[in-house]
């Protein structure tokens, strides 16, 4: 931030309240170090709207033999990083509808595997989980345990200016802070003048509002003691447009995963999750406007040349994907190790097959986290007792140090196959 | 999930687990342990009534026999406790009822024993129940935005993610479950800084003029909107949504509002004739959904387009912040939107005409499937065909039968065939070209309408200066604001401390606005805003309007309500009353209506209801369904219709496809509309009111099928207010019986002869099966279904057993289906309307009425039977009541 005033260089910047600010991305300030021990601390799912086309992504052979396919070709470089499952799912309905079983499991609403792990490990970064999309999200992704759909930002702008705040907003989130305490002071004198004329129950239910009038000075305080922390400083800078045109949506997804990459570097957030939109989007690649939007493209129909169009988006996803994993490749945690070894990345989708809109056999792979990687792990689902997704994710788990042995409709976990 | 749907979960696991008579160890620990909190204390149970209870209960009530987990061996008892009373209630009520002891049993007390009994219960409940008592009461989500909304003036709307309310007796206005948690405070001091934001912004550096230059490469494709040929963008259609039709720069937005100056450069692509085209330039928020219509859009700038060689344009547009410009070629041949198929067609069969292989491509390229040929994809097929030697022409006349599908299915999907032929048109035209867009701005500043907005809310918010010091404005802005905020006028004390912090704010170098963005942030996590009703006892005047203003319409009390607060005036029962009339909902989605409904019906639960697509109930079935149970609420509230109509009314309000569908109504309704429509109805009959409507059946189930002991369990708690107590828990499940062999009948009635069950299920059975003639979306049937696969491995559905309506109520009622049902409602209608009020009272006090509480409820649906019965006029009289005019 050169351009900054002086006096506001080395200042941790805190909050950017502003009216489209969605009250769950609100930072707190880290109290103090995660715990470590575990061999993952962090968590990163990547889902597709439309899927991915199972022909092309899925290979035939399983194990570590696996052939090379279209959609897995971008990734060869990362072949030993990472696994590939097929005949996984929630057994959720079908449909657009419930697509969100993805990281919902079998109930679209239920609390997301996202929001699970931020209370474990979330709660000590500044911002506790960040929901991002690429393109126009039609789809919620991410559910409080309250049930309530979770906004995602759109704007790259937006995002980057709460990881590295501009003057202005950093000015003004000093003087919120500052100014906040005296409101509490007020706020708290006329409560206890309220308290003595009310009854006992509600001397009770006033309790209540003191307890949470205190944690919200304990937070302020938090905040104002950080306020000469160094903030994190970049020399990224997003172009001067957001790319939030619908043809735009490659470029919007290049930049959002440049962006995660940088909080997981800064450690500003432990848990990203990233949507990738799929609506009337007529992409052009490598200088051709392909022929009909995305969505159309994925009612293919099984028609060749639908499905050839349909697999060349789903590359430029998979290329995209790919550059993200070098970035956690090349760049370092604290203890200077490659941040992917400490990451879990889960590029999945909650439709198996958008053209008939199934929602079975849902297409995932798993990066990082200190897994033994470079499969390609086969589940028959039609066996009796065969695993599910949420057994998978239930092993992602146990992985960031959390002891859980349910998720959804699952109860028991992948362990055997992939650890 | 919802409190009900885990109730209703738990009952439908119950359903499941009937069989055992084994009881759960877990609930009868729990049970000792009230029991002890029960006898610590005071009142002994008088010798006469602990004789009763020895004669007659003690065999199966003692302590360790415990006959369905109920003890009434007691020492002492606690009257304070409201277990103790609820549970006594009970004992009252099954005692009077006769329900106990069991009729089985050959030692039976007298009427006069009995009555004597129960006159002690009685009388004990009374003189330990005290009207009035609700917790202080937080606004919940609903109260708090429209709060917000009104105490500004402008809209309002909650940020994304604010936490949800927990509900409590029915509703999520409860005071006692309205818990005020660390993140709630967190999101409220949030939410504060944003409305202050809101209203007085920080200070931004003005915006700088910038130039932008937007090649074709730059505009906005989507579907089949657009195309770059030749350098330029190329649009082919009119299509209404703008995502089929129009393009606009994909890396511009108006960084400010104000003029900025456009250049266009463009030219007529292969014009069909000399007929100009015609560009409208309009614009559009780029935040806002990529689906709207370019009719809805503000137009800035009508081009006549004359040349096939580029010519430029320049011209002034207003841009508000946010903003960017779309064009739309408003004279295109082709228009995908549904009423323009004839249009469509046109353009096709001048197109057949004037070339057989034409025809003869597309009638060859449609035979593959509809997805196959969307897009340009399609195209570049048709065209393969055409140049194909072995095309076969012997169908390409018009009048032959494959041109007539062929036109019949463009018709059926213009979408879909417009997409395809605007690659035609790309290629051959008519187009309309744009070579290059410049945007410069802003050339000078505007107010946009959200700054408008703001002017307005700031003016209305500090008023006139009138010459004084800044210290006399701010008191009096100050004591305007803190008054409406907290809903009473704000005192001295109050005043002055607010006066004293925006006073110390302005001494530490804060301007004077920033005084009042520190005093909003402030009042707005007061808990005097917060909290409504802090005083106990009777209300006052203004904790009295602000209660029938939330009742009413979710608001805080308007000016009207508060001058008459003011002067003292709503203790007058007939100013009261005539507030109460002025603030009735004006239509059915107004808030009470829907709040209310939404609670007392279950149909909140419908939206997250997905109907099996057997059921074939559409998403606007459903929203109709939804508008069925409001707007027919809605009508016997101000008209005052009798109470005996919300069971067996002569009208509903429905939508032709429900009504056709749903309820089999042959005629009395316009077919062709798709509105909301109010329809007759004979009384009667099994459809209409609330036990007939889709919204209530759909809310009971589960959007596939139906149980009929949540049914039953439901109108026992909704409709008659005799809810069963909470099953036992942790027996053993059975296995329901999916081949359809054993009806649910079947299946229930073994439980039906165990003892300890059948206290509850021969209330609630006979109930659930007379409406199972109701399937899960409320269409009436007489099988239940069996789906199942036929020959060709198509899923098809078949009847399975017939449905059993039939039962009897606990007092010998004989029930052959649903209008049995309602007769005998009809005749019992006190029953019903006390159930009603007890669930108005406690959605108006925030508090389930109590035993005394319910005791003037009985008065008052009986005075209100003996005149006329009207629902408006109970209502009035509920409102004129102790419990509502208590805190």
């Amino acid at each position: 931030m050169s351009n900054a005033p002086s006096s506001l260089d080395r200042r941790r910047f805190l909050k950017a309240a502003g009216i489209s600010l969605a009250l769950p991305m609100l930072e707190s300030v880290p109290a103090m170090a995660s715990p470590s021990g575990s061999k993952a601390k962090r968590l990163v799912c990547v889902g597709g709207f439309l899927g991915f086309h199972q022909a092309a992504i899925y290979p035939k052979k399983t194990g570590r033999d696996y052939e090379q396919t279209t959609l897995l070709e971008p990734m060869e470089r990362h072949r030993a990083d990472f696994t590939i499952f097929s005949g996984l799912d929630h057994r959720s309905g079908n449909g657009h509808k419930n697509w969100g079983n993805y990281l919902c499991g079998q109930q679209v609403g239920n609390v997301s595997l996202d929001q699970i792990v931020a209370e474990k490990i979330g709660q000590n970064s500044r911002f506790p989980s960040v929901q991002l999309t690429a393109g126009k999200a039609s789809q919620n992704m991410n559910y409080t345990r309250q049930g309530i759909a979770l906004p995602m930002v759109q704007r790259p702008s937006v995002f980057y200016n709460r990881l590295f705040a501009s003057a202005e907003d950093r000015a003004h989130t000093e003087y919120l802070l500052k100014s906040g305490r005296s409101a509490l002071d007020l706020v708290m004198a006329d409560a206890k003048r309220l308290q003595a004329t009310v009854t006992a129950t509600d001397r009770a239910k006033l309790n209540e509002y003191f307890d949470s009038i205190r944690d919200v000075e304990k937070r302020m305080t938090r905040q104002l003691n950080g306020i000469d922390d160094p903030i994190p400083e970049t020399n990224y800078r997003l172009p001067d447009y957001d790319p939030v045109a619908p043809n735009l949506m490659l470029e919007a997804e290049t930049l959002m995963y440049d962006l995660m990459a940088l909080a997981l570097e800064t450690d500003s957030s432990r848990v990203l999750t990233l949507f990738l939109a799929g609506l009337g989007q007529v992409f052009t690649i490598d200088g051709e406007t392909l022929q009909a939007g995305y969505h159309a493209l994925s009612h293919h129909g099984n028609d060749p040349d639908k499905i050839r169009d349909l697999v060349k988006v789903e590359t430029q996803h998979m290329i995209r994907f790919a550059k993200f994993i070098d970035q956690l490749k090349t760049k370092t945690d604290e203890n200077g190790q490659p941040l992917l070894d400490s990451t879990i990345v889960v590029m999945g989708t909650g439709m198996g097959d958008a053209s008939r809109h199934a929602n079975s056999d849902l297409p995932t792979m798993v990066l990082g986290g200190g897994f033994d990687h470079g499969q390609h792990i086969a589940i028959d689902r039609k066996a009796e007792d065969a695993p599910l997704l949420g057994d998978l994710y239930i092993t992602l788990m146990q992985r960031l140090g959390m002891e859980t042995n349910e998720f959804s409709n699952a109860n028991r976990n992948l362990n055997h196959l992939f650890s | 999930m919802s409190r009900k749907h885990s109730l209703l979960l738990t009952i439908m696991t119950h359903c499941q687990q009937i069989f055992s008579p084994a009881m759960a160890r877990v609930h009868l620990i729990f049970f000792l342990v009230s029991l002890l909190i029960c006898t610590s204390a005071n009142a002994k149970v008088p010798s006469s009534e602990a004789a009763f209870l020895n004669d007659y209960c003690m065999d199966c009530h003692d302590a360790e026999t415990m006959k369905g987990e109920i003890s009434l061996e007691y020492n002492k008892l606690n009257w304070s406790d409201a277990d103790t009373k609820a549970h006594w209630e009970r004992v009252m009520n099954a005692v009077s009822k006769k329900d106990m002891p069991p009729r089985k049993k050959r030692n039976q007390p007298t009427q006069e024993e009995r009555d004597a009994f129960t006159a002690w219960v009685d009388k004990e409940l009374i003189k330990h129940s005290k009207i009035g008592g609700t917790y202080a009461r937080r606004l919940n989500r609903d109260e708090y935005e429209r709060t917000i909304a009104s105490l500004f003036g402008t809209s309002f709307d909650l940020p994304p993610g604010f936490p949800a309310d927990s509900e409590g007796h029915g509703f999520d206005n409860v005071g006692e479950s309205l818990i005020l948690s660390p993140p709630l405070m967190n999101a409220y001091a949030e939410t504060a800084a944003m409305v202050a934001d809101e209203i007085f912004p920080p200070a931004r550096p003005p915006a700088k003029s910038t130039e932008y230059q937007i090649p074709a490469e730059d505009m906005v494709i989507s579907y089949s909107s657009g195309s770059i040929r030749n350098g330029a963008m190329r649009l082919v259609s009119k299509c209404e949504s703008i995502m089929r039709s129009c393009t606009w720069p994909s890396k511009v937005e108006a960084k400010a509002s104000g003029i900025y100056k456009v250049t266009l450069t463009a030219s007529q692509f292969a014009p069909k004739s000399n007929q100009p085209h015609i560009l409208n330039v309009l614009v559009r928020d780029v935040a806002s959904a990529d689906s709207v219509d370019a009719s809805s859009l503000r137009v800035v700038k009508e081009i006549t387009i004359n040349s096939e060689s580029p010519e430029t344009f320049e011209f002034e547009a207003t841009l508000f912040k946010g903003q960017t410009i779309v064009l739309h070629y408003a004279n295109a041949p082709l228009d995908s939107t549904r009423v323009k198929k004839e249009e469509l067609k046109q353009v096709f069969v001048e197109k057949f005409k004037a070339s057989p292989r034409y025809l003869a491509g597309w009638q060859e390229m449609v035979k593959s499937s509809d997805q196959g040929f969307r897009g340009g994809v399609g195209w570049e097929r048709v065209k393969a065909l055409i140049a194909d030697d072995s095309l076969d022409l012997s169908n390409a006349t018009m009048d032959s039968e494959e041109t007539e599908k062929l036109l019949k299915r463009i018709v059926g999907n213009p979408v879909l065939f417009t997409e395809t032929i605007a690659y035609d048109h790309f290629e051959n035209g008519p187009g309309l070209d744009l070579h290059h867009i410049q945007i410069t701005g802003p050339i000078s500043i505007v107010d946009g309408p959200e700054d408008q907005k703001r002017k307005r809310v700031q003016t209305r918010f500090v008023g006139a200066r009138n010459q004084r010091s800044d210290k006399a404005w701010a008191k009096e802005i100050l004591t305007n604001f803190l008054s409406k905020a907290f809903r009473r006028p704000a005192d001295k004390e109050t005043v002055d401390a607010y006066l004293k912090l925006v006073e110390s704010h302005w001494a530490e170098g804060n301007s004077f606005e920033n005084g009042f963005h520190l005093a909003i942030r402030t009042a707005l996590i007061s808990p005097r805003f917060l909290y409504r009703s802090l005083k106990p006892g009777k209300l006052d005047d203004y904790d009295l309007a602000a209660r029938l203003s939330y009742f009413l319409t979710s608001r805080p009390p308007d000016d009207k309500l508060l001058k008459h607060a003011a002067k003292g005036h709503l203790g007058d029962p007939k100013i009261l009353q005539k507030e109460a009339e002025r603030l009735l909902p004006k239509k059915y989605g107004d808030a009470f209506v829907r709040n209310f409904i939404g609670q007392w019906l279950d149909t909140r639960l419908l939206s997250d209801i997905m109907p099996d697509p057997r059921l074939k109930f559409s998403a606007d079935d459903q929203s109709k369904a939804q508008m069925e149970a409001e707007a027919f609420f809605h009508e016997m509230l101000t008209k005052n219709r009798s109470m005996t109509d919300f069971i067996d009314p002569d009208f509903t309000y429905t939508s032709a496809s429900i009504a056709k569908k749903i309820y089999g109504l042959k005629d009395g309704y316009n077919k062709k509309s798709r509105s909301l429509q109010r329809v007759s109805l004979e009384r009667g009959s099994r459809h209409g009111g609330v036990l007939g409507q889709a919204a209530v059946m759909m809310a009971t189930a589960n959007g596939v099928d139906t149980q009929p002991v949540i049914r039953g369990v439901w109108v026992l708690e909704n409709i008659i207010g005799d809810p069963p107590p909470p099953p036992p828990m942790a027996v053993p499940a059975i296995t329901p019986d999916t081949t359809g062999a054993k009806s649910p009948k079947d299946l229930l009635k073994a439980h039906a002869s165990e003892t300890s069950c059948a206290g509850c299920h021969k209330k609630i059975d006979p109930i659930g099966f007379a409406l199972e003639n109701f399937d899960a979306v409320g269409r009436w049937r007489t099988h239940y279904p069996i789906d199942t696969t036929n020959a060709k491995g198509q899923r098809v559905t078949k009847d399975g057993p017939e449905i059993d309506s039939t039962g009897q109520l606990p007092d010998g009622t004989q029930l052959n289906d649903v209008t049995d049902l309602k007769r005998w409602l009809v005749a019992n209608v006190d029953q019903f309307s006390e159930c009603l009020s007890e669930k108005l009272l406690t959605y108006a006090t925030g508090r389930p009425p109590n035993y005394v509480e319910r005791k003037e409820i009985e008065h008052i649906v009986e005075s209100n039977h003996a005149n006329g019965n009207g629902f408006k006029d109970l209502l009035l009289a509920l409102i004129q009541s102790e419990s509502f005019l208590t805190k």
